[in-house]
């Protein structure tokens, strides 16, 4: 039972979740980078939350099913085609023994998601099915020939299942991205919170896993050095440059830079599919406005959706 | 470390995201504070196993993460409130602390064979290369916090006569096992990579790696004391140590 690799494209990963209860040894969280579409690639077939999932970075990437079972495409729309017919995104779909999946870049988002019944089969390391190239702990970046192997399934019972259309984000729209003014976010000057929120910014080229570096407004920090501490998802950094940073999921643990705030989890994941060039801007929010009412974070819940 | 004469402020608690909070103990660092910081780590765990899912101590904070799709962080921020309180007044009562400081021994072959920047730094300081190394290892260190790379631990405080600035250009590589200084910090690079602190030695000890359940192994962890011991080339050798 596996997938056979023909191509793989930049960069193609092996991702769940992330990792928990590790950064205090300085692991990064890692983790699909755009957990939205990870969780529908899972929950359009049932998987459990944390099944392991491909996260294929714009392709061209070829591989072929050595058994039947159903999958689910999510994400950046890479023009997915079975045996060269294109498939819908956002779905699940029957695959045979022998079928090619093909994915070729496009330009609507940056990586697709291709999610199996009951999860791929990989290396499970430091409590997750992720892997942070920047550590070089170890390798598990897909390559050509590789078998990545998924369990049998009973195929008559299953029905095709796709996302209704409220979650389906455009990756070519204008982000904003919710900011919880946290950190050292009291400290920054009324000026640069408000040149924060008030212009928008180019994502630039040198933007990955690790962390999103936009060009823009400048913002100015004056009170000098401070010393490293936690950085949680989506912190906004401002460096010497006062050029904001994003962190994501591949970023380091602790970091000395001061921080506007945080952007909130769903924002992080639409920003991770940005392209260099794409525009986005900040708008602070309170907690109030990106939860639901019980305050646990659900990503079924529309309210705390920004518009898409 | 002078453990018995500890005191510590209630700390103070703020939401940082969705998901997680940051735990203040102080405005500046100091030495004690690591051990402070793991000590409320590990009490915070064990109140809360099932919501915290990730715990970062640094200088001066600890940075919680919990798990938001089983609870909320306003509902956490009440139950640490009560968590910190009761954890402090432990704290405060606690009379076996200076038991719980754990103390991590790590020979190091200091030597220009390994170390690039010995030399430089006897010249700079118009020290032997002999006192420098006595200096190095005569002090007690702490690990103030862990990062950077997996199991780069920041331990200070270096003696003033040795401490270097970082290199004004990074190196492209620095061996795994480097013993380095950057001011008033040094550390030890646990794999090979790019580096700017100043290379005086290097250890055989292995400084991360994976059991069999895929567990990372450190020796370190914030708030454990660490004593350097000299080691000659053939010990360096005999423990494993690659030059």
């Amino acid at each position: 039972m596996s997938l056979l690799i023909h191509k793989t494209g930049p960069l193609s990963l092996v991702q769940d979740e992330g990792r928990r209860g590790q950064q205090h040894l300085g692991l990064s969280q890692g983790g699909a980078i755009d957990q939205h579409a990870y969780f529908w690639a899972n929950h359009l077939l049932a998987n459990k939350n944390n099944a392991a999932c491909l996260e294929i970075t714009l392709g061209p990437f070829i591989a072929e099913f050595r058994e039947p079972s159903y999958i689910a495409v999510t994400g950046a729309d890479l023009h997915c085609t079975i045996n060269d017919t294109p498939v819908p995104n956002w779905q699940s779909h029957r695959v045979k023994k022998g079928d090619i999946i093909q994915f070729k870049p496009g330009n609507n988002g940056l990586r697709a998601y291709l999610a199996v019944a009951k999860g791929f089969h990989s290396l499970r390391m430091f409590a997750a099915f992720t892997e942070v190239p920047r550590e070089q702990l170890f390798d598990l970046q897909i390559r050509e020939k590789a078998n990545l192997i998924y369990s049998p399934i009973s195929i008559s019972s299953r029905r095709i299942t796709a996302t209704p259309e409220r979650f389906i984000p455009d990756y070519q729209s204008e982000l904003i991205l919710r900011t919880f003014a946290s950190y050292q976010n009291h400290n920054f000057s009324e000026e640069s919170k408000t040149r924060f929120c008030e212009n928008s910014y180019s994502v630039k080229p040198q933007s990955d896993r690790m962390a999103y570096r936009l060009s823009g407004a400048i913002l100015e920090w004056q009170h000098g050095s401070l010393l490293s501490e936690g950085v949680a998802l989506g912190s906004v950094q401002i460096p010497a440059d006062g050029q904001p940073i994003v962190l994501l999921n591949d970023r380091q643990t602790i970091g000395g830079y001061p921080k506007m705030g945080v952007v909130c989890q769903k924002d992080c994941s639409q920003l991770a599919q940005r392209r260099a060039g794409q525009k986005i801007r900040f708008e602070t929010v309170d907690l109030a406005g990106l939860l639901p009412k019980n305050g646990i974070f659900n990503w079924l819940h529309p309210s705390s959706y920004s518009p898409y | 470390m002078h453990t018995d004469s500890i005191t510590q402020e209630l700390p103070t608690l703020d939401i940082v995201s969705e998901n997680t909070l940051l735990v203040s103990f102080a405005k500046e660092a100091n030495n004690q504070l690591p051990f402070i910081i793991a000590n409320a780590s590990h009490y915070i765990q064990h109140q809360h196993p099932q919501h915290i899912i990730d715990l970062v101590p640094a200088y001066t904070n600890l940075l919680l993460y919990i798990d938001h799709q089983r609870t909320s962080v306003l509902e956490m921020h009440t139950l640490l409130q009560t968590t910190l309180m009761q954890w402090h007044n432990n704290f405060s009562n606690s009379t076996a602390l200076k038991a719980q400081v754990r103390k991590v021994e790590v020979p190091v072959f200091y030597d220009s064979e390994v170390g690039p920047d010995l030399q430089r730094i006897a010249e700079n300081t118009e020290l032997s290369i002999d006192e420098i190394i006595q200096l190095h290892q005569q002090t007690l260190y702490t690990i103030y916090t862990i990062g950077f790379a997996p199991g780069f631990a920041y331990m200070g405080n270096v003696d003033v006569r040795i401490a270097e600035p970082r290199l004004p250009t990074p190196r492209q590589k620095v061996a795994a096992g480097s013993v380095g200084i950057a001011g008033k910090q040094t550390g030890i690079y646990p794999l090979e990579s790019p580096g700017g602190w100043n290379i005086i030695g290097r250890t055989p000890l292995k400084i991360i790696g994976v059991d069999a359940d895929g567990n990372l192994l450190c020796p370190f962890n914030t708030g454990d004391c660490v004593q350097f011991v000299s080691i000659n080339k053939q010990e360096f050798l005999a423990q494993g140590g690659v030059l």
